[in-house]
């Protein structure tokens, strides 16, 4: 069946066709479609499913750790200030290895209050122990959810999964998709079979004290189950190729690589107009590609080593800042080249709070970089000032004004 | 590729429009795309919707800046519409009665088309708290205008999405809004092109 | 230069499984012991419920293999039927 529907529907319908028992969530702009969706599903009949109505999302992450303790297939689905707030059960989650899968909208931080993309949110959230899964298509989303329960539930994994797409670009556009038949994402996705559950007869504690003796391994564990990750993930991705059909990707997706000798390197919907950047800088004579990584969390490092390493130049685009530092993944990709390649490594931070990311803009500041006009480190190509920052920067300086004549 | 951008006011059913003008996409077998500009989601306030209808698969996520066509469903946002951007051939399609249209547009270097649609919606009952809604009467227009989707497409989906009791007045709107689209002037480049034909 | 740590280790989790005393014999620890005055007592089994370490019966009788004369009971007697008494060094273990 072909939907034209948006990002935040398309989920939903994933989550239906998991056969999902529990869903715990509390709405915020941009995801409540995800949950509206959801819940019209259940009020028809359309899925047998608990949806549990919770006071917030620290709340909504705590029903969810009960419902997956009891060895249920529990989803929720938030965003930005959502994900913030359930942050601390984010570790509970992934430290007491409960299967689950949410969705979350990458939309920015505020202040400023903003309801529109970036990945600020997301990757603030990166070393939970979460495995971080990033969409660029409406196809993508659908595809990804269904895997997404398959990984978190792999014995070698048994850690929750977070499935990430942009706000607005990608939530409340919309476009095609082929949704699957039930009978065939069954074949792909077998029941939840949970390795354990609470259970009376059988009484145990999840997440007790740890002494020191003990708490590096517990750690060590779940590093070990993301490195495992790397080959469940990509054998997810292709076993849903063949049984189901759709494909994008292991933990990376390259695009008109073959012959590439500089790389964009982007995450979410800029990597697919970053295609159309690719398409135009080729016209204009450079050999261009590039490089999704779709997995953030196990990062694809010896992946992007295998694409990047004997390239001219690399430019690395981040729809997100670290303080004090730089661009996330440009800090990233950076690390896993060190001492394997002679690259060029430039960085756009840009598409903050929305800022709409064009296929120009990206080629233009991509041809300043290789012609030596820009240097190896963050660069912000699209701030500018204008009458709205005025006037608070006119405010502060009235301020100090009337200091100075005091 | 047709971009379209629309400018509407909240209340004006724009996003349902863009929404409506995608399903016909699809059942005609092109590739889609559209999306709104959120911004301040209250009835009356300025709204952005960008569509995109394509042959092959739509890679591009970014807002348009170069539409093949303008649509402004309301006269008050004409000056905004354009500021959006345009490009050389711009096709604009504007909510007005002809001789306003002809008078109030008449600086524009662009293709005019126009369509009274208020006057369609008040007609058939489609007015939310004193708004018309008008976004049913361009769904007709903009099939006739563009020509991506024909208007068998259009109430097609109409009866499909439409609730049973306003099926039938809103297969009747897109076809007024089909049929009473004007064309108000050729662009101003064409015009001048084939003054200069006429003179030689 | 030192190779990251290659052997895996596996499933390692934070599941604890209820049992008698994972650190021994807790009751070697008491310094003071309860002693209940069955006459005062009023069978409210508050004491049983109060009770961290679940050392006391529904008939009230006081484990003292795990008994920490913590005095919870004590404190918590409604009817002060409980007093903690030193432990005479006879007595422990």
């Amino acid at each position: 069946m072909r939907l034209v529907d948006t990002g935040n529907h398309i989920a939903a319908h994933a989550v239906r066709l998991s056969h999902v028992e529990v869903v715990s969530a509390y709405p915020i702009t941009p995801q409540t479609q995800v949950i509206e969706e959801i819940s019209r599903f259940i009020s028809e009949g359309e899925m047998d499913c608990e949806y549990i109505p919770v006071e917030s999302e620290h709340s909504a992450m705590a029903a969810m750790i009960g419902s997956a303790s009891m060895g249920v297939r529990s989803f929720s689905a938030t965003s930005s200030h959502g994900l913030a707030y359930m942050h601390e059960l984010l570790h509970w989650a992934a430290g007491i290895r409960l299967p689950m899968v949410m969705v979350n909208v990458n939309r920015a931080m505020g202040p400023g209050w903003n309801i529109w993309c970036d990945h600020q949110d997301t990757l603030a959230a990166r070393d939970t122990g979460w495995i971080q899964l990033h969409c660029a298509s409406h196809q993508e989303v659908l595809d990804t959810v269904i895997q997404a329960f398959r990984i978190s539930e792999d014995p070698l994994v048994t850690l929750p999964v977070m499935v990430c797409y942009d706000a607005i670009v990608i939530s409340h556009n919309y476009m095609q998709v082929e949704i699957p038949e039930q009978e065939t994402v069954d074949k792909f996705l077998p029941p939840f079979r949970s390795m354990w559950k609470l259970d009376f007869k059988h009484p145990f504690t999840h997440g007790s004290v740890i002494y020191p003796d003990d708490y590096e391994e517990v750690r060590y564990s779940m590093f070990e189950a993301l490195e495992s990750a790397r080959d469940v993930i990509k054998k997810a991705a292709s076993e849903y190729e063949s049984a189901v059909g759709g494909y994008h990707g292991g933990l990376i997706e390259t695009y008109q690589m073959e012959d590439a000798d500089v790389a964009l390197v982007a995450m979410g919907s800029i990597a697919s107009e970053g295609r159309v950047a690719v398409d135009e800088l080729r016209r204009k004579g450079h050999k261009c590609g590039l490089v999704r990584v779709r997995s953030y969390r196990p990062f694809p490092m010896q992946e992007l080593r295998d694409v990047l390493s004997d390239l001219r130049a690399v430019m690395i685009i981040d729809r997100a800042i670290s303080f004090g530092m730089e661009g996330p993944l440009y800090s990233e990709v950076k690390a896993v080249l060190y001492g394997k390649s002679d690259a060029e490594v430039y960085n756009l931070v840009t598409g903050l709070g929305g800022r709409d990311v064009t296929f120009e803009m990206i080629v233009e500041n991509t041809e300043a970089a290789l012609k030596g006009k820009m240097e190896q480190m963050s660069t912000w190509p699209t701030v500018r000032m204008n009458e709205h920052h005025m006037v608070s920067r006119r405010g502060l300086e009235e301020f100090w004004k009337e200091g100075s004549a005091q | 590729m047709v971009e379209i951008r629309f400018h509407s006011l909240g209340g004006q059913g724009a996003v349902t429009l863009i929404n409506m003008l995608a399903q016909a996409g699809d059942l005609v077998g092109r590739k889609v795309q559209a999306f709104p500009f959120f911004g301040a989601e209250r009835r009356g306030a300025p709204v952005m919707c960008f569509l995109r209808m394509d042959d092959k698969e739509i890679a591009l996520r970014s807002q348009i800046y170069k539409p093949d066509f303008l649509v402004i469903m309301s006269p008050s946002l004409i000056d905004a519409a354009i500021e959006e951007g345009t490009k050389e051939g711009t096709t604009v399609l504007i909510n007005m009665a002809e001789e306003e249209a002809r008078s109030r547009t008449a600086d524009l270097p662009f293709a005019v088309y126009s369509v009274d649609a208020t006057p369609i919606a008040l007609d058939l009952g489609m007015e939310v708290e004193g708004l018309p809604v008008v976004n049913i009467a361009f769904l007709g227009a903009v099939s006739y205008m563009t020509e991506l989707v024909p208007l068998e497409a259009v109430t097609e989906v109409l009866r499909e999405k439409m609730p049973p009791s306003r099926v039938e007045a809103s297969m009747e709107a897109a076809r007024r809004g089909f049929t009473s689209v004007v064309e108000i002037r050729k662009s101003k480049a064409a015009s001048r092109k084939e003054r200069k034909s006429a003179v030689s | 230069m030192p190779k990251r740590k290659k052997e895996k280790i596996g499933f390692v989790s934070t599941i604890s499984v209820p049992s008698e005393g994972s650190v021994g014999l807790t009751g070697s620890w008491r310094i003071f012991k309860p002693v209940l005055n069955e006459e005062r007592c009023n069978k409210c089994l508050f004491c049983w419920i109060y009770c961290p370490e679940g050392c006391i019966t529904k008939d009230l009788k006081i484990n003292f293999d795990y008994c920490k004369g913590c005095g919870i009971c004590a404190e918590e007697c409604p009817a002060k039927a409980i007093t903690m008494v030193k432990e005479e060094a006879d007595e422990t273990g």
